[in-house]
């Protein structure tokens, strides 16, 4: 129900608001739809508050080890290479920085584009009785979701800030740019995210494969090693849209040159408008993913 | 109720009969097989999307062109249905299971598009359908009906208000504050019902939410129904013909996706919802020493008898309700040694027996097989207008000796088919009363 107005003790208009339901494409009247979309996003605010504080009281309370899940996969990753490279296995050359410090801050950071790519196909799959059942605005699930992705990157700025410490590593003062680069990451795995949507609510294969995807494409993002600027990697450095976005966003913690900020600042900039395009989509497609979800 | 009538809000009354929903030639297809139909939500999505900028692509017909072209593998599950409701009316959506009722409610929900025609709907839409959806069974009542009233679009503020009188209506005041894994599934319900009954909206839409709870808890949710009906457009979804009774003055019968009747008579609409069902098939019981091997029945003495056959099709009678019923039940035995006795029962469509009519012992000398003819009279037989299934048994007379065995059972033997057009309500037996009315 768009209109929030809503309630016993709300004064009744002098004409109901109609709503007509018909096959038409919502795009045929593009000021309505976004009209809904901002309605949609507006009133959904405090419902998705209440989906965010309800699926945190209820993951952490059937958890043993609670806030310590939103850290542990980047540290397990972490972990891993810092192994590989005490071992002499990988001869990483991270400069000044001691490489436990820059695999984990790389792993921190990447998560955060990680969990913003898989929570939209997690918000659909998760509400689909709600869905199928009720009439509410949609765009609640999904920002629910954004809000749960941004709560655990908190939990890990915490710990990033441990890690900093630990180390001795000292950010310059192009730390006023770090939230710019986290707006930049979440925005750029929620667009991904909202995109997958539509084809992903129908087939399965989707949120199937996000995960091997997910992995593939860490180990082809600079996160436990630096970006390079020739070869293969070099070519990715530039093409792969989480490079920047996660270089400049260690960059700005480390002190070191931003290497990268121009194509930073761009990547946040489409990122933000992707995110508006998918909204949109999600607006059509949201009737025929109901239609096949079944009750 | 006393309290719960503080909650009903006076709505000017020159808003009674403003139509509030509007359906026009509404179809919608659905797909048989799961993978074409995830084709076609693909095809659809896309349509929309290259259907604004070309020429009717999406398949948007105006109002008098034909519907679009059912794919392979599809079938119409809503097709061409047109209805207005007005406030203060309350419409039955009846219809076997995938007759397109949900379908339809989805669509007047607005979840879902349909593929032709369209739904006008003004003002607030509150649907009391599987309540208590966003239940997190983790945690407490309390909490949920945060959660719950926030998904039906309630403000924090308006919940806060609200919350004393949900519990009060859910009589849940002692578990509130437990976890709801903990409750029963009729206390979700009661749960659910408390939250979503506070809505005021102008129109409701209701699905099958009265089938479980306790007979209190659904007289009590019915009385809320009363008071929300009076002030709202109604469509309520049932396989209860007596809630349907109860509560709607016109009704829409649907069957394969289509209106198949529509009536603002009530009864007549129950009457409509009858004729979709097939008898069920006979079934026997009993020792089966006795045989019916003929029957007749009619309005009239020495009805004419047809052959029975227990595999068969039951056969359907028709009288006239108020009228007398003569049956006459020709029976092969085998040997008998005790007097028996007749049992004629009378079953309404959803096999609720509604009547019974126990005839007296038949004196018999013990023997060996033979026919013997029962010829009884029903006379005012106060059945109301519909269709009931008749079963008969003949068992030991009862003297008060031994168990009564059953010699033979018959469930389903028969239809009767009771006509009478005269409207006087939905009960299965109706009385006639005589008065005497004295003015001073």
């Amino acid at each position: 129900m768009p209109d929030d107005a809503r309630g016993g003790d709300v004064a009744r208009p002098a004409t109901l608001p109609l709503r007509r339901y018909g096959p038409e494409s919502v795009l045929r009247d593009p000021g309505k739809l976004l009209g809904d979309l901002c309605s949609g996003v507006w009133s959904g605010r405090s419902l998705a508050w209440r989906l965010f504080v309800r699926d945190l009281k209820a993951q952490y309370r059937q958890t043993y080890l609670g806030y310590v899940w939103a850290v542990l996969p980047p540290l397990v990753a972490a972990s891993m290479f810092i192994f590989l490279q005490s071992q002499g296995v990988t001869s990483i050359d991270t400069g000044d920085l001691p490489y436990p410090a820059f695999a984990l801050m790389g792993t921190l950071l990447w998560q955060t584009f990680a969990d913003a790519l898989a929570s939209p196909i997690r918000a659909l799959r998760t509400s689909t009785s709600m869905l199928t059942k009720i009439n509410f605005p949609r765009e609640a699930i999904f920002m629910s979701g954004l809000l749960t992705v941004t709560f655990n990157l908190v939990i890990r700025l915490g710990l990033l800030a441990i890690v900093m410490a630990v180390w001795g590593v000292v950010p310059g003062p192009a730390v006023v740019l770090f939230p710019l680069a986290l707006i930049g990451l979440l925005a750029l795995g929620s667009a991904f995210g909202l995109l997958l949507l539509p084809p992903g609510g129908l087939y399965q294969d989707f949120e199937r494969v996000l995960p091997l995807a997910t992995q593939l494409w860490m180990l082809l993002t600079p996160v436990v090693y630096p970006a390079r600027s020739t070869g293969w990697l070099g070519v990715l450095a530039v093409w792969n849209p989480v490079s920047p976005l996660l270089t400049t966003a260690r960059q700005t913690l480390t002190g070191e040159a931003l290497t990268q900020v121009s194509a930073a600042m761009m990547l946040t900039v489409a990122a933000l408008a992707a995110l508006m395009v998918a909204a949109i989509l999600n607006r059509i497609a949201m009737p025929h993913l109901i239609e096949r979800m079944g009750g | 109720m006393g309290k719960i009538d503080t909650n009903a809000h006076d709505r000017p009354s020159d808003r009674t009969g403003e139509v509030l929903v509007e359906a026009r030639d509404v179809h919608k297809r659905f797909c048989r097989s799961l993978k074409q139909s995830l084709y076609y939500g693909l095809l659809g999505m896309a349509g929309e999307i290259t259907g604004a900028f070309g020429d009717r692509a999406d398949g948007a017909a105006k109002v008098g062109e034909p519907p679009p072209k059912l794919r392979s593998g599809e079938f119409w599950a809503v097709r061409d249905v047109s209805f207005q409701l007005r406030r203060g009316q309350c419409m039955a959506l009846v219809g076997h299971n995938g007759a397109g009722k949900t379908t339809l409610l989805r669509m007047l929900n607005g979840l879902i598009k349909p593929d032709h025609g369209h739904i006008d709907i003004r003002g607030r839409v509150g649907a009391l359908i599987a309540l208590g959806t966003g239940f997190n069974p983790l945690l407490s009542g309390r909490e949920n009906i945060f959660i719950n009233g926030t998904i039906l679009g309630y403000t924090r503020d308006e919940i806060t208000s609200m919350v004393d009188r949900i519990i009060e209506f859910s009589e849940l005041e002692d578990f509130i504050d437990a976890p709801v894994q903990t409750y029963s599934s009729g206390m979700s319900v009661r749960l659910g019902f408390a939250i979503a009954s506070q809505l005021e909206p102008d129109v409701i839409l209701i699905d099958e939410v009265l089938a479980v709870g306790d007979i209190g808890f659904r007289i009590k949710c019915y009385n809320r129904i009363f008071e929300l009906v009076r002030n709202s457009a109604v469509i309520f979804v049932s396989h209860s013909m007596s809630q349907v009774g109860k509560i709607c003055d016109s009704g829409l019968v649907m069957n394969g996706g289509a209106v198949v009747a529509r009536s603002s008579n009530i009864a007549e609409v129950i009457a409509a919802y009858d004729d979709l069902f097939e008898p069920g098939a006979i079934t026997q019981y009993g020792l089966g020493t006795v045989r019916l091997v003929e029957i007749g029945l009619g309005a009239e003495p020495a009805p004419g008898r047809r052959t029975f056959d227990p595999r068969g099709p039951s056969e359907v009678f028709t009288v006239a309700a108020g009228g007398s019923l003569h049956g006459s039940l020709l029976f092969e035995t085998g040997r008998i040694e005790k007097p028996f006795q007749l049992k004629v029962n009378f079953f309404d469509l959803s096999a609720q027996l509604v009547a019974q009519c126990l005839l007296d012992p038949v004196p018999i000398d013990p023997s060996d097989g033979r026919t013997v003819r029962i010829d009884f009279a029903i006379d005012d037989l106060n059945l109301n207008a519909g269709r009931f299934a008749m079963g008969f048994a003949v068992m030991d007379a009862n003297d008060g000796d031994g168990p009564q065995r059953f010699l033979m059972g018959l469930r389903d033997a028969v239809t009767l088919r009771v006509t009478g057009s005269s409207y006087v309500g939905v009960a299965a037996v109706q009385f006639r009363g005589r008065q005497t009315v004295s003015t001073t």
